[in-house]
């Protein structure tokens, strides 16, 4: 009996200690990047954690350098490229629910001929190397006029966001029993209003969860807008790759871009978390 | 309220006919209970009239109105369903008040407030009220659904086994309320259930369905006393009907019934009589009630009187008021109904008495009730 307790004891000291270990392995990058971007350009390439903090880089990349080398791209412009990221990544997951929402749904209530083969081609765009698609993407993006717009850019990132969307909204409408939905319309109400005061709030938590997730793949993507768009529609992303040239690296600049491009992200999170948890359960549904 | 009349209603789900030819009409106010087998085509029923399921044919009447392309929000017919469908993010009161806000039948505030609480003392849960239905017991969740279904006035009233998860005691509470119920508001009601007792105690008239079809339409104790064919008598009944395989016979100038092992032997009456000299089977199925067997003193064994058998006790419960006693009779298993002072010990020897009059006589062949009067 003892041993036994001895033993669940060790185990627990055992999976903590390894929690622990992985938790630091997954943070040091990101610690590491909010230290560069506090160090001066003298001190970029010391391993020792002691160093002269300061905010330059910040200020560099928000307000403009005043002692800027010539060559340098894509500094002061950056709160221009921020409120390119947010305006892309906003709009893909605004459509996306648009579209992503009625699809879903019709995925997991209704049957019709080809539908597991459409829900496959859904996710099939996301699993897909972009590469694959990007060049005969830039032909036809050059040949529509959509290259270098916020249409296009947000088009092509449905790519991105619409899969998740329908993938994870599908499974919380499965969940939810067609007798719910049938009770609220002889209940006395139109299938709109079902929709929006049954259906919406119950799958509330999964909308919550693949919006943020789709926000952040969106913001993250790369390939798309490097490829497709040029400078009116340059994200954070591709912008930090500015601070990287042949005269000159700045690393510091490149990772205080990197830690102010992860802070609307951390804040979606934080302000949803409560849904990122499956709260509601579908108790009132036996079986 | 208003009468409904369905016209050969059927159901198909692909290869599966859940619902066949149906054919019924429900006088205005008038409280049918609709019994069968999991499966029979009950819940597919409510939901076409409902118009939640659409029929693969036949029509549906509401009043004089066909109603088969009419949506069901604007059909003005409630329902409890079995599964509750209770709304999980909307709290007991909510639930409750939902189906008196919505743009078909939307109340001032003050009555819905008057009608929850009213429905909600009715069936015991006003305690509830600000609970959400993940917070509630089974049998809790079943009483919102119900009441949900009853806090409005509709036209048809749709019950699909709407106390089948009380436990005993409220059940029996809740069918007095609705016979309580019944008397006061009269909708036209719809009772879905496959517990023969609801079904016998509850309606004006009872239908009995199997398959997706109806088999007999009638009073209640009528469908009990007659019924159509031995699926009707096994289904109505507890302990069930005892049904014997059997020949009709003349032993000694008696015309008789005797079972296939020869153990059981049973006297025509005239009505029996003539009614197998029309059918003129090879085989017949005695249905015995067990409340038509009685056990009888076993001391005049030389003497064999009619209509008795000789068995031995397989097994005897007390059930409170009433005991269940298995005998084995040749080859067959028999349940009796006995008064609760009886005793008895396993393998004893009984001898027991059937009421000749009482005994019905299907066509094996058919399954139907040869003694069937329409």
């Amino acid at each position: 009996m003892e041993n036994k307790s001895g033993s669940h004891r060790l185990a627990a000291v055992l999976s903590d200690a390894v929690l622990i270990a992985y938790f630091i392995f997954a943070l040091f990058p990101i610690v590491w990047m909010l230290l560069i971007s506090l160090k001066p350009g003298e001190e970029l390439f010391t391993t020792r954690f002691v160093f002269h903090p300061t905010l330059d880089n910040y200020q560099a990349i928000l307000f403009g350098d005043p002692r800027a080398a010539a060559g340098v791209v894509a500094k002061q412009e950056f709160p221009r490229y921020f409120l390119n990221s947010l305006i892309l990544a906003t709009g893909s997951v605004v459509v996306s629910l648009l579209f992503g929402v009625p699809a879903a749904y019709a995925l997991a209530r209704y049957k019709f001929k080809g539908k597991e083969d459409l829900a496959f081609t859904f996710l099939s765009f996301r699993f897909a190397p972009e590469l694959v698609v990007i060049i005969p993407l830039a032909v036809l993006y050059r040949q529509l006029g959509l290259y270098d717009t916020y249409w296009g850019m947000i088009w092509v990132l449905q790519l991105v966001t619409l899969p998740l969307l329908i993938w994870v909204l599908r499974s919380y409408f499965e969940d939810i029993s067609p007798d719910i939905e049938q009770a609220a319309m002889i209940d006395g109400y139109p299938w709109w209003r079902i929709f929006w005061n049954i259906l919406l709030p119950l799958v509330r938590p999964g909308l919550a969860a693949a919006a943020l997730l789709a926000f952040i793949f969106a913001w993250n993507s790369f390939i798309f807008p490097l490829v497709l768009g040029a400078s009116n529609t340059t994200t954070v992303t591709v912008a930090a790759l500015g601070y990287l040239s042949s005269a000159q690296s700045f690393f510091n600049r490149m990772a205080a871009a990197a830690v102010i491009s992860s802070i609307p992200q951390i804040v979606l999170a934080l302000s949803i978390q409560r849904y990122l948890i499956r709260g509601l359960s579908f108790g009132a549904v036996k079986g | 309220m208003a009468k409904l009349k369905l016209e050969g209603l059927t159901k198909n789900f692909g290869d599966l006919c859940a619902v066949n030819n149906m054919t019924l009409e429900v006088a205005d106010g008038e409280f049918v209970v609709m019994l069968g087998p999991s499966g029979a085509g009950k819940t597919t029923t409510l939901k076409m009239i409902a118009g939640v399921e659409n029929p693969t044919s036949g029509k549906v009447y509401i009043g004089d109105r066909l109603v088969n392309t009419v949506e069901p929000h604007k059909r003005n017919v409630a329902m409890a369903f079995e599964s509750y469908a209770l709304y999980p993010h909307k709290t007991v009161r909510e639930n409750l008040a939902y189906p008196l806000k919505s743009p078909a039948n939307r109340l001032p505030d003050a009555e819905i407030e008057r009608r929850v609480t009213s429905v909600a003392e009715t069936l015991n849960i006003q305690m509830l009220l600000n609970r959400l239905p993940q917070h509630l017991s089974n049998g809790q969740k079943q009483r919102v659904a119900l009441g949900r279904a009853m806090v409005r006035e509709p036209e048809v009233l749709l019950l699909d086994e709407p106390i089948s998860h009380l436990d005993a005691k409220l059940r029996h509470r809740m069918r007095q309320e609705f016979k309580a119920l019944e008397a006061d508001i009269r909708y036209t009601t719809i009772y879905v259930t496959h517990d023969y007792l609801e079904a016998l105690s509850l309606g004006d008239r009872l239908v009995v369905l199997n398959q997706g079809v109806i088999q007999q339409i009638g009073l209640p104790h009528e469908v009990f006393e007659n019924p159509v064919n031995i699926f009707v008598s096994k289904i109505l009944g507890h302990p069930q009907i005892n049904l014997v395989d059997c020949t009709a016979q003349n032993t000694n100038g008696v015309a008789q019934l005797i079972s296939a092992d020869g153990t059981v032997r049973v006297d025509l009456t005239d009505s029996m009589r003539q009614a197998i000299e029309k059918q003129n089977a090879q085989h017949y199925t005695m249905g015995i009630r067990p409340m038509h067997m009685h056990v009888v003193e076993a001391g005049a064994q030389d003497a064999v009187q009619p209509n008795t058998c000789s068995g031995v006790v397989y097994v005897f419960e007390r059930l409170g008021n009433k005991g269940v006693l298995t005998a084995t009779v040749g080859q067959q298993h028999f349940d009796l109904l006995t008064p609760i002072e009886m005793d008895f010990a396993i393998d004893d020897a009984v001898r027991i008495a059937i009421e000749a009059d009482k005994v019905m006589v299907f066509n094996s062949d058919t399954q139907q009730n040869i003694l069937f009067a329409a």
